[in-house]
């Protein structure tokens, strides 16, 4: 690249120089020729010439005339003064029209002439006829001023003549100084040409030295390279050189290839691809083959040809160079069994594993849980079914989903925690039950193998859910049970003392007075006895009551009944237990036909009627109300006794629960519960509305039989 | 054109014929090394001998006037071969005491003796009666100051120079 631009700049200052020395020499040559146009045109000798000659021949015709005035006859026509004023006029003319007359006119003495050649002419007619003394004397003095004047003009022209000749010295003198400077350019850019030339031969000197001693070098390089074969020929393939390594391989002397054809040589040259490689180097084109053939001791050999192009002295030459690599072909030949046995085999496996694969795929595909497959990025590999079925897979992903967008669509279901939204790669492992609907369960789980795949599982685990609710429930169920037993337990040590310590304190001061005692004392005594003993009766049914319902052993018989009779029966026994007791009523005319079981409701309806007088003091007032709504029939107690406090009011159908306000009076805890629970054996269920120290209202449900089972019932 | 045809024919059939002796007045005189003379040493031209000798037109230009003019006239070849003239050169000289040596080679150009010049006879006056013309507009070789100088006018002798 430097060598070029070198060059390039080598050949625009010598083409410079070109142009100056042509330039130069243009100018010069110009400015010569243009004085020479000069010398041409300005023939000034001939116009002083002229001028003289003319002057001559007025002088001539002035004398002729005088001649004539003085009466001499004329024997040569050629003295006559007609012939000489024909040739002064004639004279006269040629200044007139010719280049001196612009001559003439520049000294200003052009018009005068004019005058004296009209005058002249207006003489010739006076001639011919024969001129008088007189006339020829006035004629006479005419020519002869003519001719002072001629002689003017020529002095005036001469002067002229002189001052434009120093003009023009002056213009030729520049046109010396100029042209000597233009050939003092010629001489320079000619100099630096020769210079140019001398150096320009002096290194093709040194470039054939050099190439001559690069020859010689790679000649004896060439030839003392033995392990290799170097052979060089030219376009008609014709060998030039040919190395010891070529003697070795192929057993031909130098001296019996160079000069010859290569086809003659060895029948590796006439095959035609060789052939073909070694024309292509000569045109300039590189190529490399690999020759397999017999080694003239008959073992199999590969040969290698590299052939290449070689330009030398202006001429396209190739060279080849020949290499036995029998032994990397044999081993090349071995690699290549063994890489095709290699292939067989992958192709073997790959198909075995395909296989697999597609099992795989087909057991993924039958199997019941929803299974996918993400590379460690979370782009999806593989879905089955399942997975796409899974409900929010089927309502929020699309097909082009990738493992956040998966996890992100369990985000919202029940169970779900932030590692959902969050996930991210690289995704962790995670495990996690989710509420999909609301009987369905699925188990989601991420897990990653060999750390690239991640496997997504999506297993529906709905009956385990439910089972392992089942069970939770009866745990709980256990637990509340076992707890209630120690409350009752609590409970019963508490209220069965009492009344067994009344028994027993009454028996006892019976025993001790005996027969002291009065008839109404001992009546007194016994009757407390009976109320404690039918206290304890009231006590042990309702824990066998409690006790059947947590056995499940009550049986809801359910039956069409007059809702109405019901409860008026059910207040006609209490009125004679509890006398004191004010109870109103308000119920329909007609009857209520309600669906139950109705010793069941019995209880339910006794438990409330017998809680509002217990805890209404001593005036209790209570309010029995019956009532249809739809297929709906109610019934409700209402008092205005003590009340339950605000909060506690969620509390009063647990089981055991006593409100606060209840202390002092006596009671278990189980009834409320109780009816309860039988009111939920039945599909209804007791509401509560209840103000501290104002009363309450408690209100119950039951269905309507319809006509059908109402004629059935009866 | 058919005179002129004729007067071209009898102008060879004169060539070896002794000139007859000039009846008008003499407008050319012919002298040294000529074969034929009809006077002593010399050979004499009036107008009628030089009409008979052919005539032939060219058309050149002036270079005094810078103008053309269609000349009217006698080849100067024609003229020397009448009088059987061989030389080195012919000695021109005019009414005007003018005169100049014409190389013998000059009549390659075939120069001509014009006696009219733009259909108007030649007086003596405007260059006459005689004015040696060169076809100047058809050889370059001819436009210089050299040959300009031997267009003579008022031609009246020719000599002719021996070898």
């Amino acid at each position: 690249m430097k060598i070029k631009l070198r060059n390039y700049k080598a050949a625009v200052v010598t083409l410079a120089a070109i142009a100056v020395l042509a330039i130069s020499l243009a100018f010069t040559v110009w400015r010569l020729l243009n004085v020479e146009q000069d010398l041409r045109t300005e023939d000034t000798h001939t116009n002083l010439w002229q001028i003289s000659q003319t002057q001559f021949e007025a002088s001539i015709f002035a004398e002729v005339l005088a001649r004539t005035a003085a009466g001499e006859a004329f024997a040569d026509p050629e003295q006559a003064p007609t012939f000489r004023l024909a040739i002064l006029i004639s004279r006269l003319a040629v200044l007139l029209e010719g280049p001196q007359g612009k001559v003439i006119d520049r000294v200003g003495e052009l018009e005068s002439l004019k005058e004296a050649y009209l005058r002249l002419t207006h003489a010739e007619p006076l001639l011919e006829k024969g001129i008088d003394t007189r006339t020829a004397t006035m004629l006479r003095v005419q020519a002869r001023d003519l001719a002072y004047q001629l002689r003017d003009i020529t002095n005036k022209v001469t002067l002229l003549v002189r001052e434009e000749a120093m003009a023009k010295r002056s213009t030729y003198l520049r046109y010396v100084f100029e042209s000597f400077a233009f050939i003092i350019g010629i001489a320079v850019s000619a100099a630096f040409l020769l210079v140019r030339l001398f150096k320009g031969m002096q290194e093709t000197t040194q470039a054939k030295q050099l190439l001559k001693q690069e020859q010689e070098l790679s000649d004896l390089v060439i030839n003392n390279i033995s392990d290799q074969g170097i052979v060089m020929f030219d376009a008609h393939l014709r060998c030039l050189l040919w190395n010891p390594g070529m003697e070795d391989l192929l057993n031909l002397k130098p001296d019996q290839a160079v000069g010859q054809h290569m086809q003659d040589l060895d029948p590796i040259f006439a095959r035609e691809d060789v052939s073909n490689s070694l024309i292509r180097a000569t045109e300039g084109m590189s190529s490399i083959l690999e020759n397999e053939a017999s080694s003239p001791d008959g073992q199999e050999r590969c040969l290698e040809i590299n052939c290449f192009p070689v330009y030398m002295a202006e001429r396209k030459l190739g060279i080849a160079f020949m290499r036995d690599v029998t032994e990397q072909w044999l081993a090349r030949k071995q690699t290549e069994r063994q890489n095709f046995d290699l292939e067989i085999k992958v192709l073997q496996r790959t198909a075995a594993l395909r296989q697999a694969e597609r099992r795989l795929i087909a057991a993924i595909k039958s199997a019941s849980e929803g299974f996918a497959a993400f590379d460690w990025t979370g782009k999806l590999l593989f879905a089955n079914e399942q997975i796409w079925a899974a409900a929010p897979v089927s309502l929020w992903c699309q097909d082009e989903m990738d493992l956040s967008g998966f996890l992100r669509c369990f985000a919202m279901c029940e169970g779900a925690d932030m590692r959902l939204v969050n996930a991210q790669s690289p995704f962790e492992e995670l495990e996690l039950d989710l509420r999909v609907k609301k009987d369905t369960w699925a188990r989601l789980s991420l897990t990653k193998a060999d750390g690239a795949t991640i496997f997504v599982r999506v297993t529906d685990i709905s009956g385990y859910k439910q089972v392992a609710k089942a069970l939770e429930s009866a745990l709980n169920r256990e637990r509340e049970t076992t707890s209630a037993y120690r409350n009752f337990v609590s409970m019963v040590s508490h209220q069965f003392r009492t009344p067994l310590a009344i028994l027993d304190s009454s028996a006892q001061r019976i025993l001790r007075r005996g027969a002291d005692l009065t008839q109404d004392e001992l009546v007194t005594r016994i009757q407390k006895i009976r109320n404690a003993g039918t206290r304890l009766t009231r006590l042990v049914e309702s824990v066998l009551n409690a006790a059947k319902l947590d056995a499940g052993t009550i049986e809801v018989n359910p039956a069409s009944y007059n809702l109405v009779d019901l409860v008026m029966d059910i207040c006609e026994r209490q009125r004679e237990v509890s006398s004191q007791a004010d109870i109103r009523f308000d119920v329909p005319d007609i009857p209520v036909r309600v669906f139950c079981d109705g010793m069941l409701i019995e209880q339910v309806v006794v438990n409330l009627l017998s809680n509002a007088i217990k805890y209404s003091g001593d005036r209790p007032v209570v309010e029995i109300k019956v009532w249809m709504d739809g297929s709906r029939a109610f019934c409700s107690v209402r008092d205005w006794g003590i009340g339950i406090p605000a909060d506690e009011v969620p509390k009063i159908f647990d089981r055991f629960y006593r409100a606060r306000t209840a202390s002092g009076i006596a009671g278990t805890g189980i009834g409320l519960n109780f009816a309860q629970r039988i009111m939920h054996l039945h599909g209804g269920e007791i509401q509560v509305e209840s103000y501290e120290a104002a009363g309450s209202l408690f209100t119950f449900d039951l269905p309507v039989a319809n006509a059908d089972q109402t004629q059935q019932a009866a | 054109m058919s005179v002129m045809a004729f007067v071209g024919n009898s102008a060879l059939s004169y060539a070896a014929e002794p000139l007859r002796p000039a009846k008008g007045a003499v407008v050319l005189t012919v002298s040294g090394n000529i074969e034929q003379t009809n006077a002593p040493g010399r050979a004499e031209f009036d107008q009628e001998m030089l009409d008979a000798l052919g005539r032939k037109t060219l058309e050149a230009t002036f270079v005094m006037s810078g103008k053309a003019h269609l000349f009217d006239g006698v080849p100067l070849r024609a003229i020397l071969e009448r009088v059987g003239g061989k030389g080195s050169a012919i000695r021109a000289s005019a009414l005007n005491d003018y005169s100049i040596d014409i190389p013998w080679d000059d009549l390659k150009y075939d120069p001509l003796i014009a006696m009219s010049a733009d259909g108007q006879l030649l007086k003596v006056r405007d260059k006459g009666p005689l004015w040696i013309v060169y076809p100047r507009d058809e050889y370059s070789a001819l436009r210089n100051n050299i040959h300009d100088s031997r267009w003579v006018w008022q031609l009246n002798r020719l000599q002719i120079i021996p070898p």
